[in-house]
């Protein structure tokens, strides 16, 4: 089935492009073909190709088909016992908020009887001597308040060869051999501890899955970009996580964390060499997930992505700077893909993955130059041609990319609503208007996200190694300032774009203007998303906001103990929820 | 690799990781472009044309 689905999503991109080209021949041949006029065909012909073939794997998420993901029956069997490893990798983080989340996955898995047979690795490759002195104070108050303490572990490497890859092969290299999975985590992730049971469960029950991957739904977001960011993992990437999933195959994707691997699977299949050349083509590989799973296929493993697990939680960039930030490392790490696109006996699904994302930071710079062309387009057709094209054929143009990019959004809106998912009339409106304000902001964010991804393809195609930064988890309010400092470039470009625009083509101006006024605004509008303002809670909830789950309120207790901060939480969570592992 | 940790052990109640060690082989992961192939093909070419 998966193969049909993969020609299907590829027949309607081909013929959605050949439709979309159609209207853009007719559109521009009323006033004379130009060469401008070429370059912008095979332009906006890639982009709808690659609009639809996102859109399609959530429409394909849609359909009312059946996962082939195999179901498990009754309990896990008690005389398999299985050794697992809980990794964290970490790097420069937070101690307080990330060891408070060992701390509370430890809890439930005790709470629940099931820590006997799970150890806990903190992995650290934190290299200033301050962060390294942080964690272990931190580690202190983790070891004496954890009542599973001899399970948990701390090493920290004294240089960080391989990055993320590098730490878990160390781990493999040292313990590997006594244990049976290892569940890869980030410094941000949670997960039930009976999520971590069915994983285990799952992984028993097919010996030839070598990797399972778990859909993790954003947490913890307090500014409108990261509220807007949660709202959307939780809404639409289920579905569009269904689509994947019945796509994939046996080839399904690797995410680098909240999944858990064979370990003897992945020693054999997955020792990432160095690329030969300097970074940022060669070296150590960065993104190296996708590698990895397509690597446990080649070997002739199973990789799933099972988007029926719940319980499964990571953290989220809050502004839109830490979201450049982390677009720019995975930027530079999809290009190096293009090394490994012709990796030997690859699966073909697994090298159009690895395609995929490398056209996902492709694309902006084709958007980008797709604007410049027709504004100079524009300009050549006023001068010595008159006829205006019909009317239609642009707004049926316009439209139609616009359908693309809103219907599945609104499709998935309806479905939720019809499924009696929003109890009330009242909840189903603010539903509707929860997704059309997320519009409206992603609208409006869009163009700076752009400009912040052409410029990190520009510098790694330009041979700049932006390495791979720690991430910033804790201060999400962004000043003026600092947005200025870091956007102000943006600022300048759509100023100058909305100059040509009026110099040259003027009646292109009303359709300048929703790219470039969020770019000349771009620092205010850098600002005021990384705020949490208060009149707009009611907007974009999600129910991990509004019923935190068992591991969460575990963690928020946990957090505001360490810090300070206790307020009146552990008042407010004192009846633990139910926790409905298969959603 | 060296694991550090710069603080005294005992006190941090830090344990070494378990000893159980497993192999974790290279993986080729590139193809290095030949030369030899487009000489080949274009005496293909040549010989079909006669």
């Amino acid at each position: 089935m998966a193969l049909t689905l993969r020609w299907i999503a590829f027949a309607v991109s081909a013929l959605t492009s050949t439709f979309a080209a159609w209207l853009f021949i007719l559109l521009a041949r009323a006033d004379g073909w130009t060469s401008l006029d070429s370059a912008r065909l095979v332009l906006s012909t890639l982009c709808v190709f690659w609009l639809t073939w996102g859109t399609m794997s959530g429409l394909m998420g849609l359909m009312p088909m059946r996962l082939s993901i195999p179901e498990r029956h009754g309990p896990r069997h008690p005389d398999r016992v299985r050794r697992t490893a809980l990794l964290m990798p970490i790097y420069h983080e937070d101690p307080p908020s990330t060891f408070a989340r060992v701390a509370a996955m430890s809890a439930r898995l005790t709470a629940i009887g099931e820590h006997q047979d799970i150890d806990i690795f903190i992995l650290s490759d934190s290299q200033s001597l301050d962060a390294a002195s942080r964690e272990a104070l931190w580690l202190e108050r983790l070891l004496t308040e954890c009542a599973a303490r001899e399970q948990i572990f701390y090493r920290r490497r004294s240089k960080n060869s391989g990055r993320k890859a590098g730490n878990v092969e160390d781990f493999i290299r040292q313990s590997g051999a006594a244990y049976d999975y290892a569940l890869v985590l980030d410094a941000d992730s949670l997960m039930e501890a009976e999520a971590i049971i069915e994983m285990i469960a799952r992984m028993d029950e097919a010996p030839d899955l070598g990797l399972l991957q778990s859909l993790p739904l954003i947490v913890h977001a307090r500014s409108i970009f990261g509220r807007v960011l949660q709202f959307s993992a939780d809404l639409y990437t289920p579905v569009f996580a269904r689509g994947t999933a019945l796509m994939q195959g046996r080839e399904g994707p690797y995410w680098g964390h909240n999944a858990i691997f064979r370990v003897r699977a992945f020693a054999q299949s997955c020792g990432l060499p160095e690329l030969s050349g300097k970074p940022p083509f060669g070296g150590q590989i960065l993104s190296h997930d996708y590698v990895e799973a397509a690597l446990l296929a080649r070997a002739g493993y199973e990789v799933r992505l099972d988007p029926t697990i719940g319980g499964s939680f990571e953290g989220g960039p809050d502004n839109l700077l830490d979201f450049a930030k982390r677009d720019q490392r995975w930027c530079q790490g999809n290009l190096q893909h293009s090394r490994v696109l012709l990796a030997p006996e690859l699966h073909a699904w697994n090298r159009i993955t690895l395609l995929q994302g490398i056209f996902n930071y492709l694309m902006p710079p084709v958007w980008l130059v797709l604007l410049i062309v027709s504004i100079a387009s524009a300009d050549m057709a006023r001068i010595g041609r008159n006829s205006v094209p019909p009317d239609w054929v642009g707004w049926a143009l316009i439209g139609f990319v616009a359908g693309i990019l809103i219907l599945p959004k609104l499709l998935i809106a309806a479905l939720q609503v019809r499924s009696g998912k929003t109890r009330s009339l009242a909840e189903a409106a603010l539903l509707f208007v929860s997704v059309f304000a997320e519009l409206v902001v992603s609208t409006l964010t869009a163009p700076i996200v752009l400009m912040f991804q052409v410029r990190a393809v520009l510098r790694v195609l330009f041979g700049f190694d932006g390495g791979w930064p720690a991430s910033n988890r804790t201060d999400s309010v962004l000043g003026l300032g600092q947005a200025w400092a870091s956007a102000w470039w943006i600022t300048c470009c759509g100023a100058c774009g909305l100059a040509v625009v009026i110099a040259a083509s003027p009646a292109l101006l009303v359709w300048s203007l929703p790219v470039a006024l969020p770019m000349i605004f771009a620092p205010l509008l850098v600002t005021l998303t990384s705020l949490p303002l208060k009149p707009l809670d009611a907007l974009w909830r999600v129910p991990s906001e509004q019923a935190p789950s068992a591991v969460q309120r575990e963690w928020q207790i946990i957090h505001a103990r360490w810090t300070g901060a206790t307020g009146d939480l552990e008042q407010q969570f004192t009846q633990p929820e139910t926790v409905n592992v298969l959603s | 690799m060296k694991h550090e940790t710069n603080f005294p052990v005992d006190h941090l109640r830090q344990r070494a990781l378990p000893y159980a060690p497993m192999a974790m082989p290279r993986q080729s992961v590139e193809r290095s472009f030949e030369w030899g192939s487009v000489f080949r093909f274009l005496q293909f070419v040549r010989l079909r044309r006669g």
